[in-house]
């Protein structure tokens, strides 16, 4: 590895640090999602922070409307928010460690209702890491904190997973967000950053047979 | 039931739906088993159940006089996959966005 440009593969949501368990954490994450890019590290950094809003996938906000942008706050407790066009600026969530260019920690903060919640006892901790595997070319990695098991009553009281103890609208399912779904049909619900819904997405995996290649 | 994964998903922002889930995939339940290893009173776990139907994540079967609850594959891979498409989008723009800045600076 003399230097030279090396093609990178594909972004892959698979691949042996998937998985695996981080230490020197508070608590014990799990990488989630992972994929190396042709950059040094300083530069993955910036465009995932400063550029965020040039790449996260538009189908997905919380307001009224597809935001304008969605930025970060380069600081410990800044706001991650979305920015929409009638002046309002509903947040994600709030950066918790920023550490650049290795490592950031954000506090997701979207309810179930897909509305933000600012109670910080509901929030989910997402740890994003960027490691530099050569000078040219950088790791990043998406992990939350790993399974606290089955049971309810400890899934509440465990730091880092999802949890919404006021009561749910029984027509939750009947009546979608009226943001989650677009034009394009695609709708939203994936990057909830919740420890949770991984959970309750890999247990279906685990009972239906369908885990063959996928790295949650 | 359909087998849209945004509906799956939606329906899975729930803590308790989430338990329900997490128990379900062990094996099929009854609702008073499921109430029982929960928090919730049975009530609460049929409405939740019915939202779970609806979002095409849980069948139900009668097993002599008992009605079981037990998830549903399809809803599960639906589940899986709009997880797993959303992400590969998500890393996919990342990445370009990184490669082609990096790109622009040389």
């Amino acid at each position: 590895m003399s230097g030279s440009r090396q093609p990178t593969q594909a972004a892959t949501t698979e691949g042996p640090t998937v998985g695996d368990t981080m230490s020197g954490s508070t608590q014990d994450l799990v990488v989630r999602r992972s994929v190396t890019v042709a950059a040094p590290v300083e530069r993955a950094w910036a465009v995932y922070t400063e550029g965020y809003g040039s790449w996260y996938p538009k189908d997905h906000y919380i307001g009224a409307e597809p935001a304008e942008t969605v930025l970060i706050e380069p600081f410990a407790g800044g706001r991650w928010f979305e920015k929409q066009a009638d002046g309002s600026e509903p947040e994600w969530g709030r950066v918790l460690v920023w550490d650049p260019p290795h490592r950031l920690v954000l506090s997701w903060m979207v309810g179930g209702d897909w509305q933000h919640d600012p109670d910080p006892a509901h929030a989910s901790e997402v740890e994003v890491r960027f490691v530099a595997e050569s000078p040219d070319r950088t790791r990043w990695s998406w992990s939350t904190a790993a399974s606290s098991g089955t049971a309810p009553a400890r899934r509440r009281s465990s730091a880092g997973c999802q949890t919404r103890p006021r009561a749910t609208r029984s027509t939750c399912a009947a009546s979608p967000p009226r943001w989650r779904a677009d034009r394009a049909g695609r709708g939203r619900g994936a990057d909830r950053g919740g420890t949770a819904i991984t959970e309750a997405v890999s247990a279906l995996g685990r009972r239906c047979g369908v885990t063959e290649g996928y790295g949650i | 039931m359909g087998t849209d994964g945004a509906a799956a998903l939606a329906a899975l922002g729930d803590p308790t739906r989430q338990a329900i889930v997490e128990l379900l995939a062990a094996g099929p339940r009854a609702v008073g088993e499921i109430a029982a290893a929960l928090p919730v009173s049975r009530p609460a776990v049929s409405q939740h159940l019915k939202v779970l139907k609806a979002a095409g994540l849980v069948t139900d079967t009668a097993v002599g006089t008992r009605r079981l609850y037990q998830l549903d594959p399809a809803g599960a891979a639906a589940a899986r996959g709009y997880l797993d498409r959303f992400w590969s989008t998500a890393l996919d723009a990342f990445k370009q966005a990184v490669e082609r800045s990096e790109e622009e600076r040389r």
